[in-house]
């Protein structure tokens, strides 16, 4: 279950980028290391509320709460079940 | 704006001035303008039928014409909040340039500006508090970034008038159809009114911004802008399909109703044509040379 989010996101984020990616791991920062673009974030956000089931509320929210993988896990889908 | 870097500001000098006193003659209370009754008639349309996100496409010929009004209602709603989330974010950027030195040529027509964006926001977000579960909420985050000289400035102002030329097709065409409720009618012809003002002044501006700026930015600099542009328009256009749209009309798995939507011939044959008037303004002004090859 777990592994099938983190795939997931990683399958967005090599779909969506267009930066050459060399090793994209769960703490490859997305949006510092120019993999995707700050005009990207709302796609982000609605595929983890896709995946996760829940709506996110984005106010109040940092790009920090977007900066990799692990931390969208941490953030967004734990209390689906999801580590 | 001075004048600087040899720039010739005329004819945004003269449209400030013809803008200011067309604000002035036509100055409308949006807390007396429009009649908003205690419910709604909800057996009509609130957006267009051809510029509702699914048209075109499978999904719409599975709905009766029931089901079509009611996604025409809640397709109101989200294309008002876009309208509401859009022009806080231009209220704020504009309320920091007012009497700014290098903008001083330009601050009595942001005041005027500033003034009609925040009526728009009373007549968007009363619909949608009043008839719906208030405004879609915006699924955008600001980041911090670097920039050159000049390229907020321009960027900002570039991004105003992408915005405000793709709702202003939306507003000119609803604004006449007689099909919409009333009220909606009269919320896209009053937000047209006085957009069509603002469209000319952004034009202008952004034009004499990027003939000031353009030449001095590196080669990654413009690069960045022109990649900037052309993101911020195929994200603007993907605001258009709501998933949260979807799930409120009564459509089955919303998500995949938004990417069927998106990647259909018909929505994009529409995205196309509406934003053809802008992406030739891009074009023409070098600004973005190969605009038409845009990805929508």
């Amino acid at each position: 279950m777990s592994e099938s989010t983190r795939e997931k996101l990683r399958a967005f984020v090599l779909e969506k980028t267009e930066s050459a990616i060399a090793d994209l791991t769960d703490q490859t920062h997305l949006f510092e290391n120019g993999l995707l673009k700050s005009v990207q974030v709302m796609d982000l956000i609605l595929f983890v509320e896709e995946i996760s089931g829940e709506e996110i509320d984005v106010e109040g929210l940092k790009p920090g709460a977007f900066k990799d993988i692990d931390t969208i896990i941490k953030n967004f889908c734990e209390n689906r079940g999801e580590k | 704006m001075n004048e600087a870097n040899n720039i010739n500001t005329k004819v945004l000098d003269q449209t400030v001035k013809r803008l200011c006193r067309v604000s002035e003659k036509n100055y409308i209370d949006p807390f007396a303008r429009l009649e908003w009754p205690k419910e709604l008639d909800r057996d009509t349309w609130f957006t267009s039928p051809e510029l509702i996100s699914i048209e075109g496409t499978p999904l719409w010929d599975e709905l009766d014409e029931s089901q079509r009004k009611t996604l025409s209602f809640y397709e109101a709603v989200g294309f008002y909040s876009i309208n509401i989330h859009g022009e806080r974010s231009l209220i704020e950027g504009l309320a920091s340039r007012l009497y700014r030195k290098d903008s001083d040529g330009v601050t009595p027509y942001l005041h005027h500006f500033l003034d009609e964006e925040n009526k728009h926001m009373v007549y968007f977000g009363r619909f949608c508090t009043r008839y719906a579960n208030g405004p879609y909420p915006e699924k955008k985050l600001v980041f911090d970034q670097e920039y050159e000289k000049g390229e907020e400035d321009f960027l900002f102002f570039a991004k105003v008038m992408v915005f405000e030329e793709i709702v202003d097709l939306f507003n000119r065409i609803q604004a006449k159809d007689d099909r919409l409720h009333p009220l909606a009618k009269e919320i896209n012809w009053l937000h047209h009114f006085e957009e069509a003002r603002h469209l000319s002044f952004g034009r202008e501006l952004v034009k004499v911004l990027w003939q000031r700026y353009s030449s001095d930015w590196s080669d990654e600099g413009l690069k960045r802008v022109r990649e900037t542009i052309g993101s911020y328009i195929g994200a603007t256009w993907r605001e258009y399909y709501n998933p949260s749209v979807y799930k409120d009309a009564g459509l089955a798995d919303p998500f995949a109703v938004r990417k069927i939507a998106l990647a259909h011939p018909a929505s994009l044959a529409r995205r196309t044509e509406i934003s053809a008037a802008l992406l030739k303004f891009l074009s023409t002004n070098g600004i973005v040379p190969n605009a038409k090859e845009l990805p929508l």
